[in-house]
């Protein structure tokens, strides 16, 4: 998939739902994160952005975190999702398809909404 | 800040002000190694610099949450600082008397005290009182700013040295020997003090052992030997000044 360039404040809203669905593959590092999700096509994140989200991933529980010794270059720190932690990403996947689904539906081009432009504004939400 | 670092893929300066930065948040020395030893790793992987992949190291330390048995920051460190603070500013009014006392000894009369002396410990007190109220702001600007904390170090012994020649009028004269004695004593304890202090507060940054030590100091300076640098600074100094007041004649 091609790398996109999202607006960064979208980036930074569902950053941690997709951090997590990378550490819900089995327990990897910091780098094969910030690889894995350029290769999904949400962008290229930056070390600066990653760790610090990671750090409060550990401090809330839903990460356990093991160092392994590198094979020819340094170790590395590993993440593993925590009972806590799957709960967490299951809940984030559930919360943020409803979003998108939601969000998806009301930004659609006017030609769409035609139908239901009779409708008053509060019964699209 | 002096860090010899265990990380060849991060540049040195960056890692000397991302360990100062952790540093002043009391993050243990444990900890400050392994978040070095990711930010070499990540880099190492990435074939990118810490600065271009990190940015600036004060903001990027700032943003990391250390939370994990181990890992937590450790308060009160301010009051421990404050108390080392408050022997080395012992010893150095120690240091004073045991010079006045010694001089009035070889001089066979008392130790003169002067308005300029009352007024040079005036301000050194108020420096000291300044220093303790502001504590958590100036410690950082200390740590990062040398030469600016080395000018306003300079300019106090100016000023001091200033106080004493232009407020000569003596005030009262105490005798020479119990002067020398409470300097030594106050030299004595400060740096027993100051011994057991950085004895009991030396917390090496060290790496992962999984890492191979990567992100530790390479060339850490022992408890030990850092601990005797702290206590014998000010009776070494005390010994020169001693001995280059025999030789001047003064």
């Amino acid at each position: 998939m091609t790398t996109a360039s999202w607006p960064s404040e979208w980036l930074r809203g569902v950053l941690g739902a997709c951090v997590l669905r990378v550490i819900a593959d089995g327990p990897t590092y910091g780098y094969a994160i910030s690889a894995a999700l350029e290769d999904a096509g949400i962008g290229a994140v930056k070390g600066g952005t990653l760790y610090p989200l990671l750090t409060r991933f550990e401090s809330a529980g839903w990460v356990q975190i093991e160092w392994r010794a590198g094979d020819g270059g340094p170790g590395r720190k590993y993440y593993t999702l925590t009972p806590a932690g799957q709960a967490e990403q299951a809940r984030q996947a559930r919360e943020w398809g409803e979003l998108s689904r939601v969000t998806a539906g009301f930004v659609a081009p006017a030609a769409n909404l035609a139908t239901s432009s009779d409708q008053p504004t509060g019964a699209r939400a | 800040m002096k860090f010899t670092t265990k990380t060849p893929h991060v540049e040195q300066d960056w890692a000397a002000d991302f360990v100062l930065a952790l540093r002043l948040r009391d993050v243990p020395g444990a900890a400050i190694g392994a978040a070095l030893a990711e930010v070499d790793a990540h880099c190492a992987d990435a074939g990118e610099g810490a600065r271009e992949a990190f940015g600036d190291p004060t903001a990027y330390a700032d943003s990391l949450e250390f939370s994990a048995p181990g890992e937590q920051p450790t308060p009160p460190n301010s009051r421990r600082l404050i108390g080392t603070s408050l022997f080395a500013g012992l010893g150095m009014l120690g240091m004073l008397a045991t010079l006045w006392g010694d001089d009035g000894l070889r001089h066979d009369r008392g130790v003169a005290i002067t308005v300029g002396m009352l007024v040079a410990l005036g301000v050194l007190l108020a420096c000291f009182a300044g220093t303790i109220l502001a504590f958590d702001r100036v410690v950082p600007l200390i740590a990062r700013r040398p030469f600016a904390t080395w000018l306003l170090l300079m300019g106090f012994i100016g000023v001091s040295v200033l106080c004493l020649v232009l407020l000569p009028t003596q005030l009262f004269v105490v005798p020479a020997l119990p002067t020398l004695g409470v300097g030594l004593g106050m030299l004595l304890v400060s740096s027993l003090a100051q011994y057991r202090d950085a004895r009991t507060s030396a917390d090496p940054v060290t790496g992962p052992a999984e890492a191979g030590g990567i992100g530790g100091d390479a060339r850490p300076q022992s408890a030990r030997s850092s601990a005797l640098m702290a206590a014998l600074l000010m009776p070494v100094l005390t010994l020169l000044l001693l001995g280059m007041n025999r030789l001047l004649g003064l």
